[in-house]
């Protein structure tokens, strides 16, 4: 997949601007998120990795508004473009794109006086809309599959009655029968067996339950799927079947995901763009075959370094030093400046803002001193990031 | 030099010691409302006796006295100041409370932990009996016991200890059943330890919040439940206490004759005491179940964006 | 310590030529399972089935396997948390006497366990003093505080949590992941063992700090010449930290041999499948994602009925109608290389 330039935005579906999310606790407040952007074209993967403490996960939950107190949004926006017309959709096989409620483009009813939201591609913002509104928008156009679909599933209910409740709540035009056919599809579609309808969550295995998560996401032919970890607890075989299930859907439905995991390695197979995370902020923001070969922040190569080749030579490798920080006491300046073999004065002082590293491609982005466009010195290359790792893993014991 | 280290270390122990102490205390007003007025009633029982002029068993000439000035609480149908009865009835219940909920709780705790994480023959023995001491009735199987064995104070404690203690195992052996599987008691055992430390070392610390919890309800229903012996009659009518009190003024007909002074106080102090524990007891629950915890409003505006 | 045995009579391939100091040998467990019909057929989950293999002395063996592979079970037989069903477990050449008592206090002085998971492994309401003094105490390294004391702080320091002061009257919950993994390993590291028993030792901690923690152990290795036996799901991991990998499936053993060698050339069709499915991003394709299909689908069977003879072959893609009938034995492929499937072999003769 071609990585997509967002720069036209009739392909972008999502532009998240300076969003700020903070936990409130009664020792003081955690800045959970601090000032992420980003944009998500039309059927594109994002991958956003990182660690504990990153903020990945509450960044799903900010962007479908599932927070709960005491996390609060406290800035930003999150700009929504709706399709503009159905045809918009890609469909190369028979699997139909469910139709909107009412029969139109999905257009939200106009009923508090708020701005309409036509239908013709413009942006709304997820965070100031109406709870009305945002049940409209959830599941129709956003979904969102969760870390263990162990505790997602209702354990009383069949799968097939779960995948046609959903349908219940958003499309009360539709028969039973119909909902009993478009369930059988989903399930079909995902790789399940259609005689598991009536199965309960217990009587299927963790990678079926996984999969049938995902038929409920899909159920209402959404935009955009946020994936939160979905694989971390399955197998590593199930992991790579659940996987290419998901980059084949997306071929087939055009959908867009925003894929989270801590697993770096997961995402230079699978993502288009993969943003990285370190305490709150996004670091570095490049396509995925980019990233791999040539990444810039030093927070990036130590952490594709932090896996074991497979093949290849042996060799020692000794990840970063140090541990992801206690949001409660986040170093000054650049976060990972305490960790960074590259680290120098300016780091403990300054934050470096999020930067293009090249003029081309304003989509390849750093928050890094070393890079700063007016500072004389060459940033950095792969050797020398790899020599200063080194020298500091031979300073310090292990 | 390591002398001196020592004893810097040890103090900084205690202090962090108490520092913890004052935190549980603190920990949300129920407990600190519940923790004051069973403070009050223990200094009440400490030191309330020195400063009691009159002698409570002291008949005097002012018999049926309401409350006034010389007799604060008034005076029994014998003449004997009520308030000072109450003072040192104070100290009676109050002791015996405590002792008698400590006992349970020590026989509670040995129960359910051994029959928590032994399990198997073990668990089903004390299962067995656990469930018998549930189903019967407490305070009929305590009057029972209690008019069989001489009358007193220690026939009291133990007949409670008796028949009080089954709930708690309970509860405890539940917790144990999950606290065995834990990767630290298995750790333990990988390490050597023996069962015993174990099961009172490793597992116990862990459980302390409900054993807290489980004494503060326990010595609640100890006190109610010694001073409906002791008014029965069952207790050691000729000492001082609450429930000995109910026993005189009922048998005297003081509801009747008018005699308020003589068992409101007493009613009055085993509620309030009562009230103390309970609210301690909700104290702890609120703090164990974030969920019973009221979030205190803030910044009302904005949760309005985070709220779905 | 005791001096190694280093005369040349090697029990298997090993190029130190040492004694195995810790072996098992067709170890089976079944876990019994409630019936509720007590006059009916005794169901069990069969944890494992068949496993035989050999720990040396400065040497480490990964143990590979997925979610009821039964690799935790093998890991927990071999600290006796559980007892065999059957099965030999020799130390140091000699049968292990499974009863209790003072023969299983001198073996655990000699088998150490870590856990995976960090934050359940240690007491929550005891520091890290309480942690590595009980061993100390119980095992005759202390008799009093000092001593305690003082070999703690030597305890930390080989673990590199420095300064080591501070780290003695902390609690588990003022640590920090990776933190506590190093006092459970200290804690291990207490009763001076000669065998290490890693179960997932890093599963459970951040991605970045793995390598430390991992990095950590091999030094301990080899200054202390500990048999390591490394537990994990990750085969990449596993390649990085072990010389010998052992392949498990659904109880059986299925493959074992020089790490490197099994993983460029796995020959058993589940090790494929393992090698296959992992994550490699060095392996990108043109389409990002590596679009040649998986050799096999399907998922993990059930222990309490497991398939019959080979338990991979409802998955696997070169079944043979033996497959099904008898359990595939161990078959050499020389250079310490093994498999169990019936297209090497069936039995000690060297295959195609």
């Amino acid at each position: 997949m071609v990585s997509n330039k967002q720069s036209n935005s009739a392909s972008t579906l999502l532009d998240v601007r300076h969003l700020h999310v903070d936990y409130l606790a009664a020792n003081g407040t955690v800045h959970a998120v601090t000032d992420v952007s980003f944009m998500l074209g039309r059927g594109e993967i994002l991958g956003l990795a990182g660690e504990s403490g990153s903020g990945k996960s509450t960044l799903a939950y900010a962007i479908t508004r599932l927070l709960r107190p005491p996390a609060m949004i406290t800035g930003g926006e999150i700009l929504y473009y709706q399709r503009a017309h159905p045809a918009d959709a890609v469909s190369r096989i028979s699997f139909s794109r469910l139709p909107s409620s009412n029969g139109t483009h999905k257009q939200s009813p106009n009923q508090s006086g708020e701005p309409p939201v036509a239908g013709t591609g413009q942006a709304v913002d997820i965070l100031q809309v109406s709870p009305t509104q945002l049940r409209a928008l959830r599941w129709n156009d956003l979904a969102i599959v969760f870390q263990s679909a162990m505790n997602a599933l209702n354990p009383v209910m069949s799968v097939g009655a779960q995948i046609m409740d959903v349908l219940r709540a958003h499309r009360p035009d539709m028969n039973p029968d119909s909902r009993r056919q478009r369930a059988l599809d989903l399930l079909r579609l995902v790789g399940i067996a259609p005689d598991r309808l009536r199965s309960y969550p217990h009587e299927l295995s963790g990678g079926m339950r996984q999969r049938a998560i995902i038929a409920i996401a899909l159920a209402l032919s959404p935009e955009i799927i946020i994936m939160d970890e979905p694989t971390t607890a399955l197998d590593v075989v199930v992991q790579r079947e659940i996987l290419t299930e998901i980059v084949h859907l997306r071929e087939t439905l055009n959908f867009s995901v925003i894929f989270i995991t801590h697993d770096l390695s997961l995402l230079l197979e699978l993502a288009d763009n993969i943003a990285i995370m370190y305490a709150g902020r996004i670091v570095e923001k490049a396509a995925g075959q980019e990233l791999y070969r040539r990444p810039r922040h030093p927070y990036s190569y130590g952490l594709l370094n932090s896996f074991p080749a497979l093949h290849g030579p042996r060799r020692k490798m000794s990840g970063i030093p140090g541990s992801p920080p206690d949001l409660r006491a986040v170093p000054t300046g650049c976060a990972f400046h305490p960790r960074c073999p590259l680290a120098f004065a300016a780091c403990s002082v300054d934050l470096p803002p999020l930067r293009p590293v090249t003029t081309e491609d304003s989509e390849q982005v750093v928050a890094c001193h070393l890079y700063h466009p007016a500072s004389a010195a060459e940033p950095p290359t792969i050797a020398d990031m790899a020599a200063k790792y080194e020298a500091l893993a031979e300073g310090s014991k292990v | 030099m390591i002398g001196v280290s020592t004893s810097v270390r040890a103090s900084m122990r205690t202090y962090e010691g108490l520092r913890r102490v004052w935190g549980a205390l603190t920990l949300n007003r129920k407990v600190t409302a519940g923790s004051c007025i069973v403070a009050f009633f223990l200094l009440v029982a400490i030191f309330g006796p020195l400063f009691i002029r009159q002698d409570p068993n002291t008949f005097t000439s002012a018999v049926s006295a309401p409350p006034s000035a010389a007799h604060w609480l008034g005076t029994t149908l014998t003449g004997q100041d009520v308030f000072a009865q109450i003072v040192v009835g104070t100290r009676s219940s109050i002791f015996w409370g405590l002792g008698t909920g400590l006992a349970v709780m020590v026989v509670s705790i040995v129960v359910g932990l051994v029959s928590g994480y032994f399990g198997g023959a073990v668990d089903e023995v004390f299962s067995l009996i656990t469930n018998v001491f549930l189903v019967i009735p407490a305070l009929p199987l305590a009057i029972v016991l209690a008019s069989y064995f001489p009358r007193g104070e220690l026939t009291v404690a133990l007949v409670i200890t008796v028949t009080g203690w089954a709930w708690g195992a309970r509860v405890l052996r539940a917790q144990t059943l999950s606290m065995r599987n834990r990767d630290f008691v298995t750790a333990a055992r990988a390490s050597g330890e023996k069962t015993w430390r174990i099961i009172f070392f490793e597992i116990l610390p862990n459980e302390i919040s409900l054993v807290a919890a489980n004494f503060v309800s326990t010595t609640l229903n100890v006190i109610l439940a010694a001073a409906a012996l002791e008014f029965i009659g069952l207790g050691n009518n000729s000492t001082v206490s609450w429930g000995t009190m109910f026993y005189w003024s009922y048998n005297s007909d003081a509801l009747i004759i008018g005699l308020w002074w003589w068992f409101v106080p007493p009613g009055l102090c085993i509620a309030l005491l009562g009230a103390g524990f309970a609210l301690i007891n909700f104290g702890i629950d609120e703090f164990a179940d974030p969920r019973l915890r009221r979030e205190r409003p803030v910044i009302a505006a904005k949760l309005k964006k985070a709220v779905a | 310590m005791e001096i190694l045995d280093q005369s040349a009579a090697a029990a298997m391939n090993a190029p130190d030529q040492s004694q195995p100091i810790l072996e098992v040998e067709h170890l089976r467990k079944i876990f019994p399972v409630r019936q509720l019909n007590p006059l009916g057929i005794k169901q069990g989950v069969h944890a494992v089935e068949d496993a035989s293999f050999a720990l040396y002395p400065g040497r480490a063996t990964a143990l590979v396997g997925e979610s009821g592979s039964g690799k935790t079970t093998v890991a927990r037989v071999l600290a006796r948390l559980y007892e065999p069903t059957s099965g030999v477990l020799r130390f140091r050449g000699d049968p292990v006497k499974l009863a209790g008592g003072k023969s299983l206090q001198t073996y655990r002085r000699h088998v150490q366990l870590i856990f995976q998971d960090p934050f359940s492994s240690l007491n929550p309401v005891h520091t890290v003093r309480y942690h590595l003094g009980r061993p100390l105490r119980i095992y005759g390294y202390a008799h009093n505080a000092a001593q305690e004391r003082e070999q703690a702080l030597a305890l930390l320091n080989r673990v590199s949590l420095s300064p080591a002061e501070q780290f003695l009257e902390k609690y588990p919950h003022q640590l920090s992941g990776g933190q506590r993994q190093r006092v459970a390993i200290a804690r291990a590291l207490a009763v001076r063992p000669a065998v290490l028993l890693a179960d997932e030792p890093v599963s459970m901690l951040d991605v970045s700090i793995r390598l430390d923690i991992l990095n950590l152990l091999l030094r301990l290795k080899d200054e202390e010449r500990l048999a390591l036996l490394f537990i994990t799901h990750d085969i990449a991991s596993a390649r990085y930290f072990a010389e010998d990998v052992l392949v498990m499936y659904a109880g059986q053993m299925v493959e074992g041999g020089p790490t490197d060698e099994v993983i460029q050339q796995p020959k058993h069709p589940y090790t494929s499948l393992l090698i296959s499915a992992a994550p490699d991003p060095a392996r990108l394709t043109a389409d990002n994602l590596s679009s040649a299909p998986l050799p096999a689908r399907g998922e993990i069977p059930s222990l309490i009925r497991p398939p019959s003879g080979c338990r991979f072959h409802p998955r696997c893609p070169h079944a043979m109608p033996v497959c099904s009938q008898r359990v595939p034995q161990r078959t050499d492929l020389g250079n310490g290389r093994w498999t169990n499937c019936f297209l090497y072999g069936d039995g000690n003769n060297l295959g195609s």
